[in-house]
């Protein structure tokens, strides 16, 4: 009996774990909304204020649909179910767009976004939308964790091997960075459904991943502490 | 009651900062915040030439990125100059295993958010009083 109830325990204690990471992570946004509607009640509160209130309310709201999409992603890369939608893509059009999306996120945080790709980029075959919505993921990163270091570099480069061409995506800051095993932990930790003290659930990196698995790639990080950290994609190029 | 004390607020989310400040203001024993991001912005903020450390309290959120609320409060109990600074936790965090090492690293407080206005407030008047307490001391 006990064996035999065992891996359902298991499972649910995983599950149980998974469900305290994304409640805590939906209570944050939903609880400072409920704070300042409360507060915009108040018919003295001036423009201003009301006015950085609105901006702020926005922002978290974007946040937490941003968090419910990623969420829905995951559990379909965890299923084998994340659609692709390939096409022949030009890089440095595309990170140019990433590089656009971010400006004025780079503005409140301090850094700048330098783009490095040229014409000689190898093509790729692959869904411009889930690239955009993996380099989106490291930028923002980036921000969070580099913030006030300057500049965040957008680096393609092509690697020509006899396996295949490939082409890398790089997502390059000049933060803190991070070790190795820090690296590992935060892959494992969203997986595991483990909670890190001091840590939200983290959607980001297994979302990249996923990502780059569905399209015949990898993630990619190089970091060490104190020297910054460089994270990106391998995708098989289009010759 | 003690004397006006200024707070410095360790906090990631711009609402949040938000929220505390509106508090704060109706709180009248508050001269003045100032909003660091994360715990590294903090450190930077208390190591300044021109940061006041009298009169000064630190609220700080657990979960930011680059140096978490955690990593912030073993970062200043190990600096000599800023050990005695006093803290009270304001996180969505209600965990036991946050509590008991924030309470180890001599927190005056724990605060899960949103915490109500009025318990907020009587919270923050309390913390005055400790601060005035030590430095009796």
């Amino acid at each position: 009996m006990g064996r035999l109830a065992s891996p359902a325990t298991d499972a649910w204690r995983q599950l149980d774990g998974f469900l305290a990471i994304v409640s805590h992570d939906l209570r944050s946004p939903l609880s400072a909304i409920s704070v300042g509607i409360d507060a915009m009640a108040d018919p003295a509160m001036d423009q201003a204020t009301r006015d950085r209130y609105l901006s702020a309310m926005r922002r978290a709201v974007g946040r937490t649909e941003r968090f419910l999409a990623d969420l829905a992603d995951v559990g379909r890369i965890a299923s084998g179910s994340l659609e692709i939608e390939p096409a022949r893509i030009a890089i440095a059009p595309l990170l140019e767009r990433a590089a656009s999306q971010h400006e004025a996120e780079a503005h409140e945080t301090g850094t700048w976004i330098v783009v490095e790709a040229d014409g000689g980029i190898h093509p790729l075959k692959a869904d411009p939308d889930r690239l955009l919505q993996a380099l989106d993921k490291l930028i923002s990163n980036a921000m969070r964790h580099a913030r006030g270091s300057g500049a965040i570099t957008l680096r393609a480069e092509n690697r020509d091997g006899p396996e295949g061409d490939t082409v890398r995506l790089w997502v390059i800051d000049h933060g803190p960075g991070v070790a190795g095993a820090e690296i590992e932990r935060i892959l494992h930790r969203f997986w595991s459904g483990a909670r890190e003290r001091g840590k939200s659930a983290g959607l980001g990196l297994p979302l990249v991943s996923g990502i780059a698995a569905a399209h015949g790639g990898a993630m990619l990080v190089e970091s060490s502490p104190g020297g910054g950290a460089s994270f990106g994609l391998e995708l098989p190029a289009v010759r | 009651m003690t004397t006006n004390f200024h707070i410095l607020h360790v906090e990631d989310d711009d609402l949040d900062a938000l929220n505390v400040q509106r508090l704060m203001s109706q709180c009248g024993a508050v001269s003045g915040i100032t909003v660091a991001h994360d715990g590294m912005e903090a450190l930077e903020v208390l190591r300044s030439e021109t940061s006041d450390l009298h009169d000064l309290v630190i609220l700080l959120d657990i979960c930011m990125p680059r140096m978490s609320g955690l990593e912030f409060l073993r970062a200043l109990r190990a600096d000599p100059t800023l050990c005695h600074l006093p803290v009270v936790v304001l996180s969505t965090s209600d965990h036991e295993d946050d509590k008991e090492t924030a309470y180890r690293l001599n927190v005056a407080g724990y605060l899960v958010k949103p915490p109500s206005p009025d318990r907020f407030r009587k919270s923050l008047f309390a913390f005055a009083s400790y601060w005035s307490t030590a430095e009796l001391l």
